[in-house]
């Protein structure tokens, strides 16, 4: 099931109510989670629910071994190792044979074909895996403490709202908050939690698919005599804002849903394109896999330890497998790759004494820089956002080639030329300015907190919330319904 | 930190502390301000942007064009044949002048019709056929009266086929209890327009007046006719309404099918459903007396599958029929060709 599903409301109705009647009696309301959870993994594949709990038995299994073991690096690299072997054997089975067969002949193309045409990877494997290697280590670490209930631990793994696309949780972040003491005794349904999931679904149903109708037809035919002389940056900069809109949406919504059951987690997306760096960008976009991978991947390789050639390589290294993690297609490794070097270069640069300079500069100079460093950062993006949307290699490079060569007449033409898409995109960016001037930036939770005793402006945020998720219906494009794009990694 | 709107609303508003009846009025007409301002933005960008599905919901207003004219008995008809036949060059081209005298065929409706219009291409070289007639221009899909509409049109245009087919499904039929004939209509430009259930009162006013209160009313299932509700499975149960368009529009087929003497023949098809699972077939008991009472020959295919042995391999997952069941279809149309007498 997704958010988007037309059963997923009465679900979560259904089980607010229940989880309200079952406040007080621990073991009713973990179970209730745990069950809708499991119903909401298991609806459109039985047989998902065997790969997490599979998942779950291990984890939770290695956590207790990694307690009473003298081989604790030995037990570690044994857990670390299933999660990931089962993980590379859904993710990349159909890319490895269809490149064996690329590079030997065998199997055959057709075995391929057949094999791609039937391969279903359990929607968000890729999540509960780093979910958890990150508490296996954790726990080796001595980080966080070991849990001892499987059921508890399944539901750390399960939730529903995070389990498909994150946010990658750590123990403390959600586990910890599962224990008698400190689970919810009923739901909460703030206005930041129906904000957050209005917005969620504002931005994925309406900004996200009216750009995905504009723009698909112009990706689905880059290489295309149909698309020969088009200007391809502006659609490039809308596909930037459409996974931006699709994947925060989604984080938005499962942060909102978290909060209704009184759970707070993490924010996944600060301004990402408001990076003054690459450095800086991977700080603000999807943020719990970057932690993910820093404290998990790159620190362990050496991080900053050995010198800075070391610390190019690890997080080159860090880069490169945190673009294949997004899917099983070699340009999402050299998207990866095109970050790692980025950041390469980034890091260099912060050596100069240009950067120092430049960096100190104040007043209208310091501004301009900033804002040169903003769209520098953003196009940057930009080009990598190019492999990452085409998985066909020569596509890419033909989108990126659009970015210089185009003809004049078609600078400006097709989906991305719609001024009414671009209008919307302007009144949303207008709405979000106003809210950030009005509220001096503050975090949701705040505006929430002062809020709630102030009834005028209380039934104002709910108005316009509801009109929100209303909206977000409402204004939907027809047929362009799309999956969130995360769901596939 | 204290926000700068709390300052100005809210320290404004709740300087002395209030009752809790004025606190509730309050919070009330703080949440309709809410809804109004949010939703004009939402009105505001839905008229600058009429998003597509919502075109045909505007009757005579609607800025769609396209190539009909009204019809009092099936709603919408053909303004002309030129433009009908612009919309399948290739098909038409293909076969020259319409008075050219092979034996022909024409198969008109669904994709299920396509198929079956290949498969007699394949199986009968002597005949021209005409296999599948698309019209792109309605909103949305063909629908049944359009076929009927078309039969009329190349008849009166001179074609004179051996036979006319019209296919119907299921699926088809229950499309006219979400949405009944008299809902369908013909904009000033030419396009078809629907229809949709419209409350009186207060809700009804609304819809007139906003576009984005239209928009969100004709995406929901509150748009159809209320006996849509009682229509789970239209195999099981037609409503009496649908009966009704039905009866009209075989009789507009039958009326046409006299008029140039051009047997009809109709296809009834089960859906897979009925077929693969328990079920009964009031559709067919329905519909089958009503168009032979029309005066058309009438196929009902269900008999034939049901006495398969296997019958799923003769569908595709899609629900569509394999290329053994386009087969079945076809050799049990022409044995029921065979044996059926020609109308007078």
């Amino acid at each position: 099931m997704t958010f988007v599903d037309k059963n997923f409301p009465i679900l979560l109705a259904a089980l607010l109510l229940l989880w309200f009647c079952a406040r007080g009696r621990y073991w009713t309301r973990l179970g209730l989670l745990l069950v809708a959870s499991f119903y909401f993994y298991g609806y459109q594949h039985g047989w998902w629910l065997a790969v997490m709990l599979g998942y779950c038995v291990v984890d939770w299994g290695t956590g207790l071994w990694l307690e009473r073991t003298r081989h604790r690096r030995a037990v570690l690299a044994l857990g670390v190792s299933f999660n990931l072997t089962v993980l590379c054997f859904w993710k990349y089975t159909p890319l490895l044979l269809s490149t064996l067969t690329a590079l030997v002949g065998w199997p055959s193309a057709d075995f391929d074909a057949a094999l791609a045409d039937g391969w279903i990877i359990p929607m968000g494997v890729s999540f509960y895996t780093f979910m958890g290697i990150a508490y296996m280590v954790d726990v080796y670490r001595g980080v966080t403490p070991v849990e001892r209930n499987f059921w508890r631990y399944s539901l750390f793994t399960s939730f529903f709202p995070h389990l498909v696309a994150g946010p990658i949780l750590r123990a403390s972040e959600f586990l910890h908050h599962l224990r008698p003491e400190s689970l919810p005794l009923r739901p909460t349904l703030s206005w930041e939690a129906g904000f957050l999931i209005a917005r969620g679904f504002f931005k994925k149903m309406v900004l996200a698919d009216t750009i995905a109708a504009a723009i698909d037809p112009f990706f689905a035919n880059v290489s295309d005599v149909s698309t020969a002389g088009v200007w391809a940056l502006p659609y490039v900069w809308l596909y930037a804002l459409q996974i931006y809109f699709d994947f925060s949406g989604y984080t938005d919504i499962a942060r909102g849903l978290g909060l209704c059951f009184g759970f707070r987690w993490p924010e996944n997306f600060n301004w990402p394109y408001l990076a003054t760096s690459i450095q800086d960008f991977w700080r603000r976009w999807h943020m719990t896999l970057s932690r993910f991978l820093r404290d998990y991947l790159y620190i362990p390789l050496g991080g900053n330890r050995h010198g800075p050639w070391r610390a190019a390589l690890a997080l080159m290294v860090t880069m490169l497998l945190g673009g294949l993690w997004h899917g099983a297609s070699w340009t999402f490794m050299l998207w990866g790759g095109i970050h790692g070097l980025l950041l390469v270069v980034n890091r260099l640069w912060g050596m100069t004494a240009l950067h120092a300079r430049l960096a100190a500069l104040g007043g209208a100079p310091g501004a301009i820089w900033t804002g040169m460093r903003i769209a520098l950062s953003f196009h940057a993006v930009c080009f990598a956002w190019c492999f990452f949307r085409l998985t066909n290699l020569k596509d890419s490079f033909t989108c990126l080639e659009k970015w210089i060569y185009f003809d004049a007449d078609k600078w400006w033409v097709g989906g991305a030329a719609d001024g009414t898409l671009w209008l919307l995109l302007g009144i949303y960016a207008l709405a979000t300015a106003a809210a950030v001037y009005l509220t001096r930036g503050a975090r949701l939770a705040e505006v929430s907190a002062q809020f709630a005793a102030r009834s005028l402006v209380r039934g104002a945020l709910w108005g316009n919330t509801a009109a929100l998720l209303f909206m977000a219906w409402a204004l939907s494009p027809v047929g362009h319904n799309s999956p969130f794009i995360y769901f596939a990694f | 930190m204290r926000l700068p709107c709390v300052r100005s609303l809210a320290d404004m508003n709740e300087s002395v502390p209030q009752p809790a009846w004025q606190r509730c009025g309050t919070f009330v007409f703080g949440l309709a301000l809410g809804l109004v301002v949010t939703l004009a933005f939402g009105e505001f960008f839905v008229r600058l942007r009429m998003p597509e599905d919502l075109l045909p919901y505007l009757g005579a207003a609607s800025p769609l064009t396209g190539i009909y004219k009204p019809d009092p008995a099936l709603r919408t008809d053909y303004r002309s044949f030129a433009e009908f036949r612009a919309m399948n060059p290739e098909l038409f081209d293909q076969f020259g002048s319409l008075d050219a005298t092979p034996r022909t065929w024409v198969v008109l409706g669904p994709s299920f019709a396509r198929a079956l219009g290949v498969a007699m291409q394949a199986q009968m070289p002597d005949h021209r056929i005409y296999p599948y007639i698309r019209d792109m221009s309605g909103a949305g899909k063909d629908r049944f009266h359009q076929w009927v509409a078309q039969a009329r049109l190349l008849l009166a245009q001179g074609l004179r086929p051996e036979r006319i087919f019209v296919v119907l499904i299921p699926q088809e039929v229950s499309r006219y209890s979400e949405l009944p004939l008299d809902w369908v209509g013909v904009s000033a430009g030419g396009a078809m327009t629907l229809g949709y259930r419209r409350p009186a009162g207060p809700i009804g006013a609304l819809l007139d007046v906003s576009r984005m209160g239209l928009l969100a009313w004709t995406r929901s299932t509150l748009r159809k006719p209320p006996y849509a509700k009682r229509t789970k499975y239209i195999t099981e149960n037609v409503p009496d309404e649908v009966t009704s368009d039905f009866r009209r529009m075989f009789g507009v087929l039958g009326e046409t099918s006299r008029q140039y003497r051009v047997p009809v023949t109709l296809v009834l098809l089960p859906d897979h459903r009925q077929i693969l699972h328990p079920s009964n077939f009031a559709l067919q008991r329905t519909l089958v007396p009503l168009a032979q009472a029309a005066g058309l020959d009438v196929f009902d295919f269900a008999p034939s599958v049901l006495a398969q042995p296997d019958k799923s391999v003769l569908y595709q997952p899609d629900s569509h029929y394999t290329e053994q069941g386009d087969a079945l279809l076809l050799s049990e149309l022409r044995a029921h060709l065979a044996r059926s007498t020609p109308p007078p």
